[in-house]
């Protein structure tokens, strides 16, 4: 048996831990920038607050309905999940971090009463960490998503739902949105539906050969998870990482091209910093720039750069990087957001070595090596010199709440 | 030499950034010729987190404000360490959350009080419905300079 527990709404959660007079108000937290509404909270939610609208455009009417915004604060979020997880753990032999919020348990051997042991969860994490988590449980991992789903949905379920006989497994899945399924997104959705699957619980009864020649193996994987055959093992997640993305907005439009450049390349340092932690290497990059959707003079500039070796060197690419940008500048355009895409990664394990081809040096990646372990212990960064050294541009965050736990200076003050 | 040199270096630069508090507990000494019998016995080092954080998940530190708390040792500067794991019990000093706001009090358990300890006149405050114990103070640390 498995267990997936996830903390519902974690950023705006986050954000009243420290903030006794916000809780219960509603809370709407920011993406990078400021640009739009990316997390809101439950009393949010009721009172209609719009998801993933551009900021600027719902700004008066929050404050209207008198609702508490944050730009995101990632150290904060960052730092309760680790104790999140932290506390999770000592419930479990062993347990995978799936997200930033939500982790599978593993419950194997385990003899007790589950809900109860689910009910200790929830209890155990808010009262050491003030968050409210919700727990599902199941034979496999995909059914224990779905009792996550429904522990969400069902408030007599006080937050904890355990698929746990055949019965109950199909009244839950006759009733349970397709789409909602863990890894039938909503594309696929359609297909199965103009195929006659509408419910999962016919996904579960499906013909999986007729799933897996029509549709794919992980379609066919996921109906024999929705019947309690284990498909997906512990550790694993259903799709190996395909791509690095790092896209952000920028705080003010640009339209010259040296800015343009150096923050390219800090989210090409980002993308790169973040394509190492997972040893790999990249053969090709997708570099954009855009101007605002919300303007008239919409217009999203591209270029590919196809490797002839796969790398994994900051320094390499920031040149390719640099030029590729020059490439597709188009002046008197106002960028507002620039991307870095790392596309065709392979393992650095499972690479073979070629001595015909231009290939990365030793040397550069152990010069990588260096760079990620000074970045990671030290406060004071290293970073390209392309970068620019001044970031004033780099990111708004005017409404960003203090570094509660990982920063003296702004721990919360105590009345005493 | 120069390794040891980068060792104090590194462990200062910790202590600075207030991540880890090793203290070497014996100070290293350059040697030259023999090795000393004690050099195997020098990894071990204190951590001031053994002491003082019993629930690291569950630990979490905040700044005294106010002098409601001076008789019993806990004064305005002070770093008040916070286990919210524990359970409260009489007599501990607690945070609490008062109308919105976070404080920290003597919680009388018998009275369902939550009461001051000082050399000024405080009003004791009811445990009731608006009010919740956010964590116990397990700890203060006092800054003498």
């Amino acid at each position: 048996m498995y267990a997936l527990v996830d903390c519902e709404t974690m950023y705006a959660s986050c954000e009243a831990v420290f903030r006794p007079d916000l809780r219960g108000k509603p809370i709407v937290v920011l993406s990078n920038n400021d640009g739009c509404i990316v997390a809101m909270n439950r009393a949010a939610k009721t009172m209609g607050v719009p998801k993933f609208q551009p900021y600027f455009k719902v700004k008066h009417q929050l404050k209207k309905m008198g609702v508490h915004v944050f730009s995101s604060n990632y150290e904060l979020y960052g730092d309760l999940s680790s104790r999140l997880m932290n506390t999770l753990s000592d419930f479990a032999s062993d347990m995978h971090v799936y997200s930033i919020d939500e982790a599978f348990l593993d419950l194997t051997g385990h003899v007790f009463d589950r809900r109860k042991w689910g009910q200790e969860v929830i209890q155990t994490v808010y009262q050491n960490l003030g968050m409210p988590v919700r727990v599902g449980i199941g034979k496999t991992k995909t059914l224990s998503k779905v009792a996550n789903v429904i522990a969400k949905k069902i408030p007599r379920a006080k937050g904890v739902c355990c698929i746990d006989d055949d019965h109950q497994r199909e009244q839950i899945l006759k009733h349970f949105p397709l789409h909602e399924v863990w890894g039938i997104g909503r594309k696929l959705t359609l297909r199965l539906q103009a195929d006659g699957i509408t419910t999962a619980w016919q996904l579960a009864q499906a013909d999986k050969n007729y799933l897996r020649k029509s549709f794919s193996v992980v379609v066919e994987r996921t109906a024999l998870e929705l019947q309690g055959t284990q498909c997906i093992s512990f550790h694993d997640e259903p799709e190996a990482r395909k791509q690095i993305v790092v896209s952000r907005a920028f705080s003010q439009p640009i339209t010259q091209l040296k800015p343009l450049q150096s923050l390219t390349i800090d989210y090409l340092s980002k993308a790169m910093s973040k394509l190492r932690k997972h040893n790999m290497l990249v053969e090709a990059l997708i570099i954009s720039a855009s101007s605002s959707r919300f303007t008239d003079a919409y217009a999203s500039h591209h270029k590919v750069i196809k490797l002839a070796a796969p790398s994994n060197d900051t320094l390499a690419m920031a040149e390719k990087v640099t030029q590729a940008v020059a490439q597709l500048y188009k002046p008197n355009h106002k960028y507002v957001r620039s991307m870095v895409c790392l596309s065709e990664l392979i393992d650095e394990g499972f690479y073979q070595r070629d001595l015909l081809l231009d290939e990365q040096p030793d040397r550069s990646m152990r010069l990588m090596k260096v760079m990620d372990e000074l970045n990671e212990h030290s406060a004071q960064q290293v970073f390209l010199g392309s970068t620019g050294i001044k970031h004033d541009w780099v990111m708004a965050r005017n409404m960003k709440s203090p570094n509660y736990t990982t920063s003296w200076t702004e721990l919360p003050k105590v009345r005493c | 030499m120069y390794i040891q040199y980068c060792v104090v270096i590194m462990r200062l630069e910790r202590l600075c950034s207030g991540r880890q508090w090793a203290l070497p507990l014996a100070p290293s000494r350059i040697h030259a010729g023999f090795p000393s019998p004690a050099e195997q016995y020098q990894h071990e080092t204190l951590d001031l987190n053994e002491l003082v954080v019993k629930h690291p998940a569950a630990t979490f530190y905040a700044w005294a404000e106010g002098d409601s708390m001076n008789l019993a040792g806990i004064f305005a500067g002070d770093l008040l360490v916070i286990d919210k794991s524990e359970e409260p019990r009489q007599g501990d000093v607690v945070i609490a959350a008062i109308d919105g706001e976070l404080a920290c009090k003597r919680l009388n358990l018998k009275k369902r009080l939550l009461e001051s300890h000082s050399s000024q006149q405080y009003q004791p405050i009811a445990c009731g419905p608006d009010v919740s114990i956010e964590g116990v103070v397990i700890h203060s640390v006092r800054m003498h300079r």
